[in-house]
């Protein structure tokens, strides 16, 4: 269990149904910080604002806006998306999501699904602890010295592509994004001697 | 309907539980004797429209509540002069005050590491003053121009061909390093004689990048949505 709160969207247009989640995942034994939100829109409103870990919207909200659903799940890919199934809905709907619960799922039912998605969630906060890898090691020291993507690229015989995926990695296992920073940190970390101009 | 922040709270109290909003006040320019006020009160008294007061206190306060208002002509220069304060605030006082803690640490810790952090603050600080003064000295006046535009009076020839569209496109995202900042800071950095100096520095910085945070939320979601509006507005009436 994690020991900070678990921060959950809850995303559809009954407030019955909103409340009635609320209380069944309050009842549990994990601490949340439950946001309510009426469509995809503010939904997005409360991405923006708060670091949010779980979402679990209506399937109605994001019933023929698949695409702007898509855009916002790509944004924010941290984010688990469990669909909240209230209505027959198209299984390819279903399948953008990371897991589903129904309506008339029993508690225990909805609480183990918010419970697994969460799980994998960890996973993949471990691995973001996880050191350099080598070919990443080699992509931040010819990113430091000012190489764009495609010269890195060139040099390290790998695409354009593979190179902004492992700047993607960098930055998530630093937690710094900009070159300049980065190379404080590949200093700091011996990866680079200390650049000359440097008095 | 539920709101953090309500017309009939006292002020005073609300800044007791959110001091926080203190800064919003000041970047307002409200007159920070609040006595026993209620919300309603000081906004009347400072011609400031309720609802564009709660909307940002609940940013403040960090509310869950989304709302959308209708925004008068007069909501959209408070915003801007709410906002030219915010900047005021970034450059005379919040910066110089991170640079002196930058110094200071370098005194306590004079590591190469912590020489390349100064650099990279002043890069950082750089690129935020230019942007600041572009929206100070063409999008705030654009946005000006637009209203009186659309009062009927005439624009100023210079801005005619700009657009707010272009002002998404210049809106760098100036979070982003300083959330690097602080990563060195807390991670990476070689730690010396410098325990409470680098803990100053890093609340400076939380308190920094949590009233920007606000800040960009506030061009991203008010003033960009409400000067395209007004745009909109303006082409239709041109086509009339």
């Amino acid at each position: 269990m994690k020991s900070s709160p678990i921060h959950i969207v809850l995303a559809d247009s009954s407030s019955v149904v909103m409340h009635g989640l609320k209380a069944l995942l309050v009842g549990s034994d994990n601490q949340f910080e439950i946001y309510f939100a009426d469509s995809l829109v503010s939904v997005e409103h409360l991405l923006l604002r708060h670091s949010i870990d779980i979402v679990i919207i209506n399937t109605v909200q994001v019933a023929n806006i698949e695409k702007q659903f898509l855009h916002i799940k790509n944004e924010y890919s941290t984010v688990k998306w469990i669909a909240l199934v209230t209505s027959w809905i198209d299984d390819t709907l279903v399948s953008m999501f990371d897991s589903r619960v129904l309506l008339n799922d029993s508690s225990d039912a909805i609480l183990s699904v918010v419970q697994s998605t969460l799980a994998e969630d960890r996973v993949e906060s471990v691995s973001s602890r996880q050191p350099l890898s080598e070919r990443e090691l080699d992509v931040l020291r010819l990113l430091v010295l000012g190489l764009s993507n495609k010269e890195i690229a060139d040099k390290l015989f790998i695409s354009t592509y593979t190179v902004i995926s492992h700047r993607k990695n960098i930055s998530q296992k630093t937690g710094i994004k900009s070159v300049s920073g980065l190379t404080i940190y590949a200093v700091v970390k011996g990866i680079i001697s200390l650049p000359q101009d440097v008095e | 309907m539920y709101r953090a922040v309500r017309p009939d709270d006292m002020v005073s109290e609300l800044v007791i539980r959110y001091p926080y909003l203190f800064l919003m006040l000041e970047h307002f320019r409200i007159n920070l004797m609040l006595q026993e006020k209620t919300v309603e009160q000081i906004c009347n008294e400072n011609d400031l429209h309720v609802d564009l007061f709660l909307v940002i206190a609940d940013l403040y306060v960090e509310s869950n509540h989304q709302t959308s208002i209708c925004y008068e002509k007069k909501d959209l220069q408070q915003i801007i002069s709410y906002l030219r304060h915010c900047h005021y605030f970034y450059k005379e006082e919040k910066y110089p005050q991170i640079k002196a803690y930058i110094q200071l640490i370098k005194k306590l810790n004079p590591n190469p590491e912590i020489v390349m952090l100064e650099g990279f603050f002043k890069q950082y600080f750089d690129e935020v003053a230019e942007h600041l003064d572009y929206e100070n000295s063409t999008v705030f006046p654009y946005i000006t121009d637009l209203l009186n535009r659309l009062d009927g009076e005439i624009l100023t020839a210079s801005n005619i061909d700009y657009s707010v569209s272009e002002y998404k496109d210049h809106h760098d995202n100036i979070e982003e390093k300083l959330s690097d900042l602080k990563n060195l800071l807390v991670k990476f950095l070689p730690m010396g004689n410098d325990q409470s100096a680098r803990r100053k520095l890093l609340f400076s910085l939380s308190e920094l990048e949590f009233d920007l945070r606000i800040h960009s939320q506030i061009e991203d979601h008010v003033l960009i949505p409400l000067v395209e509006q007004m745009e909109l507005k303006l082409k239709q009436k041109d086509e009339e």
